[in-house]
């Protein structure tokens, strides 16, 4: 009776704290069920807003934290605990019976709690490991791209210097700049990059692209082309 | 009775586990101490309870039944634990990969431009780097040592500071209040540690930018 009680309560709560900010109520009791049957499941989305928060420079309420916390607490002692003395204490109750047939109670809430838990956990497992190869791939496309994206900034600095300094002293012919003029410029395996066109000492277009092309189609498609405008005020900007 | 009080115990235990995340200020850290306990409660419910059923082939079910369960919520954690740690990770380096380019266009494009304005100069009004660099920003230079950004930022992370090192010589620096940088034990200018830093030197020669942390 008490722990109807307490799962009431504790329902009752989620409800009204859930449904006033971001779960829809049609979508509430779905998703507390999955709070508790997977006790990591609100502790990695408290750690999510976490790190959004922290990338915006702003804390974490600490009621974010106890709810979570709370939420978590909750589903061990459900699923890990009472669910399991539930069933255990239902078969030594059939075993006791005089009527093995007879319906036990405590049996069924327990294995009700475990199916549902071990449904749901397989599921979920199920369905990251399904999606983990195709998330690896994109996020190693993302970070190829922002590899890319870094290197040719970094090229247009260099030519924009190299360019400066030559059309303005006797460091070299502005208007025929090559790669190999550029400091950070090296051989990268993963990164294609030309140069596309040059127009005396006032323009200079570079363009990059990621070698792999199953890579690239995750990430960007089109090269990346940065046009460099020494005698600009803005030096160089992205044409793509 | 007894039977209640090891049900309640292990309420309790799980409780106690679970509440060195608050010692610790982390949710993971509470998380696994709670679920080692309540594996070791279910390894004691199975000594003290499942031991007791007369019929195996109902121990066999609640054996199997508790370490499938076990093991897919230990497996989906470690998953779940997995993708925390590489967003947050993506979170950090999208932020700092903002900030590098913002410091980078602050920085080392100004200097550049001012590089270009002592070039273009006229000989004779060739007096220094500093006083290029000086004509032309004047209006961005605080008596205080910052450096007003070309575009002044709202969110107060990022702080820049000028010093005329000589007469040929200026650099720029950066300083982050929250982004993070690749040493966490780096002392950074405002004295907080592990924060995004660099700075771009202008000499006669170029413009060297270097990430310090």
């Amino acid at each position: 009776m008490i722990v109807i009680l307490l799962v009431g309560a504790a329902a009752g709560t989620h409800y009204y704290f859930t449904t006033q900010t971001m779960i829809s109520k049609s979508a509430w009791w779905n998703n507390l069920v999955v709070q508790i049957v997977i006790p990591s499941f609100d502790i990695s989305q408290y750690s999510i807003i976490e790190s959004i928060n922290q990338f915006g420079g702003s804390e974490t309420e600490s009621a974010q934290f106890w709810m979570s916390a709370g939420m978590s607490v909750m589903g061990f002692l459900i699923v890990l605990i009472l669910a399991p003395w539930m069933l255990v204490k239902g078969y030594l109750k059939m075993e006791k019976s005089v009527n093995p047939d007879k319906l036990i109670p405590v049996w069924y809430a327990g294995a009700a709690v475990i199916v549902i838990a071990i449904s749901s956990n397989a599921y979920y497992l199920s369905s990251y490991l399904t999606q983990h190869n195709e998330n690896k791939t994109r996020i190693e496309a993302r970070r190829a791209t922002d590899e890319l994206r870094n290197t040719m900034m970094n090229l247009a600095y260099d030519a924009s210097e190299l360019m400066i300094l030559s059309s303005e002293k006797d460091y070299g012919n502005a208007g025929e700049v090559s790669l190999k003029m550029l400091p950070s410029y090296r051989e990268l395996g993963q990164f294609e990059i030309s140069i596309q066109e040059q127009l005396g000492d006032s323009v200079l277009t570079i363009s990059g692209s990621l070698r792999d092309e199953n890579m690239a189609s995750k990430a960007i498609r089109d090269p990346v082309t940065i046009r460099i405008t020494p005698k600009k005020d803005e030096l160089f900007d992205y044409v793509n | 009775m007894k039977n209640y009080s090891f049900l309640i115990g292990g309420v309790f235990a799980v409780l106690a586990a679970f509440s060195v995340s608050i010692l610790f200020d982390n949710l993971w850290i509470g998380f696994s101490s709670a679920f080692g306990v309540a594996v070791l409660w279910l390894w004691m419910l199975d000594r003290k309870m499942v031991n007791r059923l007369k019929d195996a082939g109902n121990r066999t079910i609640v054996r199997v039944v508790l370490i499938l369960l076990v093991g897919l919520m230990l497996g989906l954690s470690v998953v779940h634990y997995q993708r925390a740690v590489q967003q947050d990770e993506t979170l950090t380096n999208i932020r700092t990969t903002i900030i590098h380019s913002i410091s980078r266009i602050e920085m080392e494009k100004s200097l550049l431009l001012a590089l270009r304005h002592y070039h273009s100069l006229p000989s004779e009004e060739q007096t220094s780097l500093a006083d290029a660099f000086q004509n032309l920003y004047n209006e961005r230079l605080n008596t205080d040592g910052s450096w007003t950004p070309e575009t002044p930022n709202d969110d107060e992370d990022i702080q820049f500071t000028y010093s005329i090192a000589s007469p040929d010589s200026v650099v720029l620096s950066v300083t982050t209040a929250f982004t993070k940088g690749e040493d966490p034990e780096f002392l950074n200018n405002n004295n907080q540690t592990g924060l995004y830093q660099a700075r771009a030197v202008l000499t006669e020669r170029g413009v060297q930018y270097d990430r310090e942390n």
